[in-house]
């Protein structure tokens, strides 16, 4: 308590630090809001320039835009089903067609609500137990408990958003192979990349997401227009009541937990929270089906777990010098611009700046809730513009953020294949959730795979030695039992009412 | 008797297709990894092979609906088709083919050229006919988009490479600059 009263003093107490922090939060909000862009083009535009800030403001800054970006990106993914950042394409899956059914206010309210608490109570617990959490972690989870949790994740996602089991694992499977694409993650050799050289690093799926989401919705949308069958979403600010959040705070606490040990996994954190935490949401619920079809409880699951695993991510990155994505990898390259090696010696060397870190994502987490609300009242007034003018912007957007992130415009033209390929899998049934969980988690499960058999002697029994893993396994494959039993169940209970109507 | 649609068809045979192929091509990385038994294609395969099974319960499942849809179809003779006029179609494979050709002219002419001409293009294409509209809508996205990237971010966007569109994105990145 001492020190995080000593680390809120030197925060506020400085004018320099207050204004950082300032900075830094509406930057987060504001890029992650944004179209095209996320917290990542904000922090590697200020990356050179960190060096003038002391240490401890630079750090605190990145910890910032960490927190307020990956709410941001929640924003677009309700309004227009563009995920700010990989972290938010759950919240896509529910938020959107909340819009569509003009709940948007509603949607945006529970992403405002559930990222401030996810993210407040993930800081709380890592002021609390930073060092005992990081010393369990990296002695209970390895590669195959990492994979344990990628299958059983795959198995979960199966069963959402597909119109049969079958098209849910084909998405899924389709959305691996496409992983497979590039190097193999062993031996580093050349795999489906037709001797072209933009292949051998893989698709990059930030052109690939934005195509999955934003450019097929785009051609969705358009397609009624030119059908005559298009329906603009109607604006609405009803925030979601007291009493609806009280009936989801079991999925609220659930995607906390979930959220926070997700994300203390260095190089998968966030991205598997929100999805762990929206699977998790479905396989809970008495009516998954509904999920993907504008499900409140889907957008305060994703929401509420990848706000949870901001603070976790700065565990393995403080107590272990390990990046849990791509922004805290960024956070290192701060931490050495100044001189300082992030890890363990870091609590002793340089206590106060980690507790400086610790109170500006407390508060950032806290000034959340009441900046989200504002922006919530300013940003849903964009669905009032006739979509036929939203199309192009969406789509320029898009294409600018596809060709930033490595300068080739064939990313751009792979987002408007990927965009193609996702308007006519919707049509026939597929889940475009299911092919991004798919490409996400397909080089994360593979590599941990091939890491684990080389651990275990290529001894598969001896996964079921590890109880996490074990347990995990087992899981995954009774989801996958339950729900094949169930689908051709489904169907012959369906063969037999018509013959007996007949 | 049950059978399968033309679309339903076509699906299977996409996904065997696709499942053969990638297996046929796997061939060109299936070599021995010195660290790693299951070497480079053991991976890919596992996933080619499940895409196989579950393309064949998608078959066997559609062929069970296509059973109970037969029988309903003696009870209820017509069915109402929605109709598809030509002209919508073509619109709407112009709708998702002007991106692609936008796409891929950035590398020649250049964002900086291509950008104002595709938003007009693509607001006619979806019915805007009102000139000012048609004006006003391309340079105020236009403009936002060179304010927030190229003046604020400094976002290095295609310039093309030629001429005289090149010359064109250079002469407007110093008037910006």
């Amino acid at each position: 308590m001492e020190d995080f009263l000593q680390g809120t003093l030197t925060l506020f107490g400085n004018p320099t630090s207050v204004m950082i922090f300032v900075g830094g939060l509406l930057g987060g909000m504001l890029f992650g809001a944004v179209p095209g862009i996320s917290m990542l083009t904000l922090a590697a535009i200020i990356l050179p320039f960190t060096g003038n800030l002391t240490a401890s403001d630079a750090i605190m800054l990145y910890s910032v835009i960490y927190c307020a970006g990956v709410f941001g990106g929640a924003i677009t993914a309700i309004l227009f089903n563009i995920p700010g950042a990989p972290e938010n394409a759950p919240t896509a899956f529910d938020g959107y067609p909340m819009t569509c059914k003009g709940q948007a206010g509603k949607a945006v309210g529970a992403a405002v609500l559930c990222s401030a608490f996810g993210g407040t109570c993930s800081a709380l617990l890592m002021m609390a137990a930073t060092a005992t959490i990081a010393d369990w972690a990296i002695s209970a989870l390895g590669p195959p408990e990492i994979f344990a949790l990628v299958f059983f994740g795959l198995a979960v996602a199966s069963s959402v958003g597909a119109s049969t089991l079958w098209k849910g694992w084909l998405s899924v499977l389709l959305g691996l192979m496409v992983a497979t694409v590039g190097m193999d993650p062993v031996g580093g050799l050349r795999r489906y990349d037709f001797g072209f050289t933009y292949l051998l690093a893989g698709i990059h799926f930030i052109p690939t997401i934005l195509g999955f989401f934003a450019v097929s919705e785009v051609f969705v949308q358009l397609e009624k227009r030119v059908r005559g069958t298009y329906e603009a979403p109607k604006v609405n600010l009803d925030f979601p009541s007291f009493l609806e959040f009280w009936k989801l705070k079991l999925a609220v606490v659930r995607s906390v937990v979930i959220g926070f040990f997700a994300g203390i996994l260095p190089g998968i954190g966030a991205v598997l929270a929100a999805f762990m935490g929206y699977n998790e949401a479905v396989r809970w619920s008495k009516t998954p089906e509904k999920f993907g079809t504008g499900e409140l409880e889907g957008v305060v699951s994703s929401e509420t777990a990848n706000n949870a695993a901001t603070g976790a991510a700065m565990i393995p990155l403080l107590a272990l010098g390990l990046p849990g994505g791509a922004l805290t990898a960024m956070m290192i390259g701060v931490f050495q611009i100044h001189g300082i090696e992030a890890g363990p010696l870091v609590f002793i060397n340089s206590k106060d700046l980690v507790w400086v870190v610790f109170s500006a994502m407390f508060f950032a987490n806290i000034s959340i809730f009441f900046l989200g609300w504002l922006q919530t009242k300013t940003v849903v007034h964009l669905l009032r513009v006739p979509f036929h003018f939203l199309a192009p912007a969406i789509l320029l957007f898009g294409s600018v953020g596809a060709y930033a992130v490595r300068g080739l415009a064939l990313d751009v033209l792979v987002m408007f294949a990927a965009g193609i390929l996702a308007f006519f899998l919707r049509r026939s049934g597929y889940s475009v959730a299911g092919i991004v969980l798919g490409l996400i988690l397909g080089k994360i499960g593979e590599q941990n795979f091939a890491q684990a058999m080389q651990m275990v002697h290529y001894d598969p029994v001896a996964f079921m030695g590890r109880p996490i893993a074990a347990l995990l396994l087992v899981g995954g494959a009774l989801t996958i039992a339950v729900n094949v039993v169930k689908a051709f169940r489904g169907t012959r209970a369906s063969v037999d009412d018509e013959t007996a109507e007949a | 008797m049950a059978r399968l649609s033309r679309s339903q068809i076509l699906e299977a045979a996409f996904w065997i297709g696709f499942a053969a192929l990638a297996y046929v091509f796997s061939y060109n990385f299936d070599r021995e990894i010195e660290i790693y038994r299951f070497g480079a294609s053991g991976w890919p395969r596992v996933v080619i092979l499940l895409i196989a099974l579950a393309a064949v319960c998608q078959i066997l499942q559609s062929l069970r609906e296509s059973r109970r849809n037969a029988r309903r179809a003696v009870v209820q003779i017509t069915e109402t088709v929605p109709e598809r006029k030509l002209e919508d179609s073509l619109r709407i494979t112009a709708v998702l083919g002007l991106p692609v050709l936008y796409a891929a002219l950035l590398d020649i002419s250049g964002f900086y050229f291509t950008t104002p001409i595709f938003i007009a293009a693509y607001l006619w294409l979806n019915g805007e006919r009102r000139l000012p509209w048609l004006i006003g809508v391309p340079v105020f996205i236009y403009a936002v988009l060179l304010t927030v990237f190229t003046k604020l971010l400094y976002i290095g966007l295609p310039t093309g490479y030629v001429r005289p569109f090149y010359d064109f994105s250079n002469w407007l990145l110093v008037l910006i600059k």
